[in-house]
């Protein structure tokens, strides 16, 4: 394909692919009608992040003070992924154990007081991580990659009683950015986190 | 897959590029928080000299207690009030009238955690001229 800038539609957004001399042309995205990409090779497919119950996190919440949070990346693409972690500062809702199915009364995410550490607004603030996270590629070893992110979750001082002995699902880490490559992955389980 | 705005640009013939992509999940991480702190065990005595008729309390620290309040009553079961807030493990009284005074302390962490009253009440009594 050419050089040259092509800017499409993906479901509820848009894409922009800008291509150069690159072996893997062919991207396959979610496309609204009547829009279009080329490509074959290689198929674009989204980090699955998700909340995970092992290992604990050592550094457990109270008021006034942070706490780890633990936190699983998965790759689906044929290559590792190397990413940040924007955060919001939207607060966590409380739940009564790790399984994180039964809400927690009285600590809700209008009350709970727990948020992403140096978040800075509701739509997202990006951090530097500590160190470079990298999920392996799909199949490859360290992919999922575990994380414990030290002292990156908060809670507030006026925090409730009621989200004592509580465990938190985190705001979703939306529009994370992940650069494909041969970058060695990390192995997983993995410490990280930024501090500002 | 495809999810809200997805930016690709080239990378090298690795195969490397950028994406911003939107993660959908339901959660992204796990935290969780401690219990409320434990319940101290409180033990009064007299502030010397005794004639000052004055009453010492004390306990041990709380893990991650912000403050301690102590509260005093007159009677068993009765009605305690907070005497003070502090932040130290230990809190003497003003000079007090004469009777048997009753004392409990409280753990806080933060504005709104509290752990139960320490359910050893210190006791000590005043009389006209001393505590004992």
């Amino acid at each position: 394909m050419s050089a040259r800038i092509k800017i499409v539609s993906a479901v509820g957004g848009s894409l922009l692919v800008a291509v150069g001399a690159f072996a893997a042309t062919n991207w396959v995205v979610g496309l609204t009608a009547g829009s279009s990409a080329e490509g074959q090779s290689a198929t674009i497919a989204n980090l699955t992040i998700t909340a995970v119950a092992s290992p604990s996190p050592a550094n457990l919440l109270f008021p006034g003070n942070a706490g780890d949070a633990v936190v699983t990346i998965a790759n689906p693409n044929p290559y590792p992924a190397t990413i940040n972690l924007p955060t919001s500062s939207i607060q966590a809702g409380g739940f009564t154990t790790s399984a994180l199915s039964t809400a927690q009364t009285g600590c809700s995410t209008t009350t709970s007081g727990v948020t992403w550490n140096f978040a800075t607004g509701t739509s997202g603030s990006s951090h530097t991580l500590t160190t470079v996270l990298t999920v392996g590629a799909s199949g490859a070893a360290n992919n999922p990659l575990v994380v414990t992110l030290t002292n990156d979750a908060i809670m507030a001082t006026a925090s409730p009683a009621a989200c004592a002995n509580t465990f938190f699902s985190m705001p979703s880490l939306t529009g994370v950015t992940a650069t494909g490559g041969s970058a060695t992955s990390t192995t997983s389980p993995a410490t990280d986190g930024w501090t500002s | 897959m495809g999810l809200l705005n997805l930016l690709v640009s080239s990378g090298p013939a690795s195969g490397a590029s950028n994406w911003i992509v939107h993660v959908a999940t339901v959660n992204s991480a796990e935290v969780k928080a401690d219990p409320l702190p434990t319940t101290p065990t409180a033990s009064a005595a007299c502030a010397t000299p005794t004639s000052l008729k004055k009453v010492t309390v004390t306990w041990a620290a709380i893990t991650h207690a912000t403050n301690y309040g102590v509260y005093q009553s007159t009677t068993v079961g009765g009605t305690y009030t907070l005497q003070a807030t502090v932040a130290t493990t230990t809190w003497t009284s003003a000079a007090l009238a004469a009777n048997t005074y009753f004392y409990e302390v409280v753990a806080n962490i933060g504005t709104n955690w509290a752990s139960a009253k320490s359910t050893a009440t210190a006791k000590r009594t005043i009389s006209s001229t001393i505590c004992s």
